[in-house]
């Protein structure tokens, strides 16, 4: 196995200075691994706070780790050279959660398209890079004549991040990063865009990481699944263990209070003590000690390490420590 | 809504269960769900722009039900159950 993209044992603090009333561990000695020679799609869910954003920004070298290290193709990114980080840049695509913000509003959404493929030299002559937009936007599903030449504000939500899934489809890259793609359209534009996610996976060989506070369409889509919880992984492995048959108090309470559209299943509420808004007991113990309803006293004194469950399963907590 | 027009009004329940228009039915479809991998897609196709609406019902172009009198005739709002309001030809 080569190991594409990794992050390998990260944490990221932020603040701690002077005037600060102190730090925020924002991601806790976090690990991942993205093979390359089996393209696959990894989804990271958490909610609110639980550091997915910072995650996407220490992948994509936008933020340096306080501790550890990422690499792509072996290489720190916070060491690359000029030339690596350019193929870095071209290899790694990210797709952001709000379309609009990533569009200068004074020009046409063809500069989106046109950018890089100036910067990356893809074509070789204007029709050529006309032809190549062309087709990458029907590959998202989108008419090329309704969509080029207009300005952002005349395109839809849907349209706008559709153009965005195009963007990184033009560089061909080897990962995309997608940090909730999903979240600002409609039901049916989410299952669209998603499953254009899934098919650049299958047919093209790239592989996805998700970043999602959405566990349902992390199922659907994803091969292994991420759960973060204030930073810290609760509980990682294959998609259909972990939804199907959660371990981590964390992953149950997160299913449970997904409203699903069936008459046959009713909303369950959180109950009080998920919903108490909690800090941080100061110090060790697990992160969730002060929401778990089965919490015991050691879970206080020493976070738990990551438990092997199954084989294709891991499991921050010591209700599991002594699975087979 | 579709398109600007109320193309179907039923009491939340029964939309969920006995969807009556087909882009809700649709809709609903696309809902990603725990139970089953791979059962949700989008409605394929794009929404028409406003200023050049298809003629009839402005659904016609993405429904796989349609047929020659959807290319042509607007559907107007209907009571098709009690309670249950529907703009469509085929029901």
């Amino acid at each position: 196995m080569t190991t594409l993209l990794e992050a390998r044992r990260v944490t990221k603090v932020f603040g701690g200075g002077l005037f600060d009333r102190g730090p925020t561990l924002a991601l806790d000695d976090f690990s991942l691994a993205i093979d390359g020679d089996r393209p696959s799609i990894t989804a990271v869910v958490g909610e609110s706070g639980s550091g997915k954003t910072t995650l996407s920004r220490l992948l994509l070298g936008l933020t340096a780790p306080t501790g550890g290290e990422v690499h792509y193709d072996g290489r720190d990114l916070q060491a690359m050279s000029r030339a690596e980080w350019r193929a870095f840049r071209r290899d790694v695509q990210v797709i952001f959660q709000d379309p609009y913000e990533v569009y200068n509003p004074f020009y046409r959404v063809d500069h989106v398209l046109t950018t890089p493929v100036a910067k990356f030299g893809l074509a070789s002559s204007r029709a050529a890079a006309r032809a190549l937009i062309e087709d990458v936007l029907r590959a998202v599903g989108l008419r090329p004549e309704e969509t080029l030449g207009r300005f952002p504000h005349q395109l839809s939500g849907g349209q706008r991040q559709r153009v965005m899934v195009a963007r990184a489809l033009l560089l061909k890259p080897r990962v995309i990063l997608a940090d909730e793609p999903v979240s600002m359209v409609d039901a049916s534009l989410r299952a669209t865009i998603l499953a254009s996610l899934r098919r650049m996976n299958a047919e093209l060989g790239i592989s996805i990481v998700y970043i999602t506070h959405d566990l349902a369409t992390a199922y659907q889509i994803s091969d292994n699944i991420i759960v973060l919880y204030r930073g810290s992984v609760a509980e990682a492995g294959d998609v259909a263990l972990v939804v199907k048959q959660p371990r981590h108090p964390y992953t149950q309470l997160l299913l449970s209070s997904i409203p699903q559209a069936s008459a046959a299943r009713t909303w369950m509420t959180e109950n009080a003590v998920a919903s108490a808004a909690v800090h941080d007991a100061p110090g060790a113990g697990c992160k969730f000690a002060a929401r778990c309803p089965s919490v015991v006293p050691r879970c206080r004194e020493t976070a738990p390490p990551l438990f092997q469950t199954d084989r294709h399963r891991v499991v921050s907590c010591y209700l599991h420590q002594n699975a087979p | 809504m579709y398109a600007g027009r109320l193309i179907e009004v039923s009491p939340v329940r029964d939309i969920f269960t006995q969807p009556l228009h087909p882009y809700t039915e649709m809709l609903i479809a696309s809902l990603p769900s725990l139970e089953q991998k791979g059962t949700f897609r989008g409605i394929p196709g794009l929404i028409p722009l406003l200023r050049d609406l298809p003629p009839g019902c402005a659904f016609h172009p993405r429904c796989p039900h349609a047929v020659d009198r959807c290319r042509v005739e607007e559907p107007r709002l209907r009571e098709i159950r009690p309670a249950g309001w529907a703009a469509c030809h085929l029901r």
